[in-house]
C-alpha cells in the first residue's frame, strides 16, 4: 500500500493518537489499581490498629485479670474479632465526609501524577478530518489500511467504516446515563452565540433540567444582545467541568423562547440551583425571559471516554 | 485432512528425531539380547498362571495338577469370593452412579449454569469493541491472516474495564 505523503502524515497522526489513547487507558488502569490498593491498605491498617489496641488493653492492662481467671484463649478470639470490627470501622469511615475527602484527595494526587497521560489522551480524543470528527472510525481506518490492506486510501476506508457502524443499545444507554449523571452534577453552562455582526460571545449561565431528555432551560433579562442572539438560534454549549473533570458539549441545539416566564419554572430553579432566585422579585420573575434548549445530540467527555448521546434526529 | 499452513516452512518426521534399537535396522546384538530378556520375562510372567491354573483345574484329579495344598485351595476360594463380592459391588455401585449422573445431566442440561443475560451483555460489549477496532464481524471472518499492529491491540484490562463500567463485571 502506497499512500501519498499527505495521507501518510495523516495516518501517522492516527497511529500516534491510538498510542496516546493507549497510554491514557494504562494510566487510568494504574489510577484505579492504586485507588483500590489505597483503600485495601487503609482498611487493613484500621483492622491492625483496632486489634493492636485490643491486644494492649487485654494483655497489658488486664493481664492480672486474665492470669487470675485464665481466659487467655477467649482473649485471643476477642482480638481477632476486634480486627474484623476495625475493618468494618474502616469501611464506615469511607462513607463519612472525612473519608470521602481523603479518597478525593488521593484521587486528585493520582490524577496529578498521571496528568500528562490523561491530558494528552483527552487532547487526542477527537480527531478531525475534513472538518469532521472521525475519532470513532480511526481504529478501523488504520486496521483497513495497515493490517487488512483492503483499501488503498483513507477516504475509502473511512467510507466503509461509516457504512458499517455497529450500534449497541447497551453502550447508548450507558452514554445516556453518563449524560444524566454529568448534567445532574452541574448547573453552570457556557453558552456561546453569534451576534448579527458575526461577533461571537460566550456567557456563563445557570440552567435547569426540564425533565424531558436533553431539554434544559436558561433565563435571561429581556434586554441585551443575548436575546437577539438566542432568537437567531446559533448557539453552542459547554457545561462547567464537574469535580471529576466531566463535561457536556454540544453545538447541535435548537433554542427557542419558551411561552412562559421565569415564575413558571421557579420551582425547578429552587430545586436545582439553590439560592438562584433569592432576592428576585415576583415582578422580575414575570419579566425574565426563559429559553428552551433542546439538545439534538451532545458529547459527554470524561478523562477516559468521549461518548455521543443522540436525543432527537434531524 | 487439513492442509499445511503457509507459515510452516519445515516439518520434522518422527524418524528424524528417534532411534528405534529394536524395530529399526541393524543393532543385531541388541536385538538378540533384548529378545532373550523378553522371553525370560514372559516365561516368569506366565509360569505362576500356568501353575495355579493347573492346580485349580485338576483339583479333583489326584494324578494331575501342579500342587494339591488344601490351604492353597482355601486361599483361592476366599480370594475369589472376595473378588466376586467386590466385582458385584462395583458393578452395582457404578451402575447406580452412572444412572444418577445421567439423570442429573439431563436436568443440568435443561437449566443454565451461568447468567445468560449477563453473558449476552458481555458478548454484546465485546462485539462492539471488536467492531470498533477491527470492523464488522462479516469482514473479520473473511480474513485468514491478520497482523495486529502494536497500536491496535486490546489492552489487558480494556474489556474488563468496559464490563465494570457497564455493570456486568
Amino acid at each position: 500500500m502506497q499512500l501519498d505523503p499527505a495521507e501518510q502524515a495523516l495516518l501517522d497522526d492516527m497511529k500516534y493518537r491510538e498510542l496516546t489513547i493507549k497510554r491514557q487507558k494504562r494510566a487510568t488502569d494504574a489510577i484505579r489499581f492504586r485507588e483500590r490498593r489505597f483503600r485495601v491498605v487503609t482498611l487493613g491498617l484500621t483492622g491492625v490498629v483496632v486489634a493492636g489496641l485490643a491486644t494492649f488493653v487485654m494483655f497489658e492492662l488486664l493481664r492480672r485479670v486474665l492470669d487470675r481467671v485464665g481466659w487467655w484463649l477467649p482473649g485471643v478470639l476477642v482480638v481477632a474479632l476486634c480486627a474484623f470490627v476495625g475493618v468494618e470501622v474502616g469501611r464506615w469511615f469511607f462513607h463519612t465526609r472525612p473519608g470521602r475527602t481523603m479518597m478525593d484527595k488521593r484521587a486528585r494526587v493520582l490524577r496529578e501524577r498521571y496528568a500528562s497521560e490523561l491530558n494528552t489522551g483527552r487532547r487526542w480524543m477527537p480527531f478531525y478530518y475534513k472538518g469532521e470528527d472521525i475519532a470513532p472510525y480511526v481504529p478501523q481506518v488504520l486496521y483497513f489500511l495497515e493490517s487488512d490492506q483492503r483499501f488503498s486510501t483513507i477516504d475509502e476506508a473511512l467510507a466503509f467504516a461509516k457504512q458499517n457502524t455497529h450500534s449497541n443499545t447497551l453502550l447508548a444507554a450507558q452514554a445516556a446515563k453518563k449524560f444524566e449523571k454529568v448534567a445532574n452534577e452541574t448547573n453552570l453552562v457556557v453558552i456561546s452565540s453569534v451576534g448579527a455582526n458575526g461577533v461571537p460571545s460566550s456567557r456563563l449561565m445557570r440552567f435547569v433540567k426540564s425533565g424531558r431528555p436533553g431539554v434544559w432551560y436558561v433565563s435571561t433579562p429581556p434586554y441585551g444582545p443575548k436575546v437577539n442572539e438566542f432568537d437567531d438560534g446559533r448557539v453552542a454549549i459547554a457545561t462547567f467541568p464537574t469535580a471529576e473533570g466531566d463535561n457536556i458539549t454540544s453545538n447541535r441545539i435548537d433554542i427557542r423562547r419558551a411561552p412562559f416566564a421565569l415564575d413558571k419554572i421557579a420551582d425547578l430553579y429552587e430545586e436545582q440551583v439553590p439560592g438562584y432566585l433569592d432576592g428576585v422579585t415576583g415582578e422580575e420573575k414575570q419579566r425574565e425571559l426563559v429559553y428552551e434548549l433542546t439538545l439534538r445530540s451532545a458529547r459527554v467527555d470524561t478523562w477516559i471516554t468521549r461518548d455521543e448521546v443522540r436525543f432527537y434526529d434531524d | 485432512m487439513t492442509t499445511k499452513p503457509s507459515y510452516v516452512v519445515h516439518t520434522v518426521t518422527e524418524k528424524e528425531i528417534t532411534v528405534d534399537w529394536f524395530f529399526g535396522r541393524g543393532h543385531w546384538g541388541t536385538k538378540i539380547a533384548h529378545f532373550f530378556l523378553l522371553l525370560v520375562a514372559w516365561f516368569f510372567a506366565v509360569l505362576p498362571v500356568v501353575v495355579t491354573a493347573s492346580a485349580i483345574l485338576n483339583r479333583d484329579n489326584p494324578d494331575k495338577g501342579w500342587w494339591k495344598f488344601a490351604e492353597g485351595f482355601t486361599l483361592w476360594d476366599t480370594t475369589m469370593a472376595f473378588l466376586g463380592f467386590f466385582l458385584v459391588l462395583f458393578v452395582v455401585a457404578y451402575l447406580v452412579l452412572f444412572l444418577l449422573n445421567r439423570s442429573s445431566e439431563q436436568s443440568r442440561n435443561a437449566t443454565s449454569t451461568y447468567d445468560e443475560a449477563r453473558l449476552a451483555k458481555r458478548l454484546n460489549i465485546a462485539e462492539s469493541l471488536y467492531a470498533e477496532k477491527f470492523g464488522p464481524p462479516a469482514l473479520r471472518e473473511q480474513q485468514r491472516h491478520v497482523k495486529i499492529q502494536p497500536y491496535a491491540d486490546i489492552e489487558t484490562f480494556e474489556l474488563r474495564g468496559l464490563y465494570r463500567d457497564l455493570g456486568v463485571e
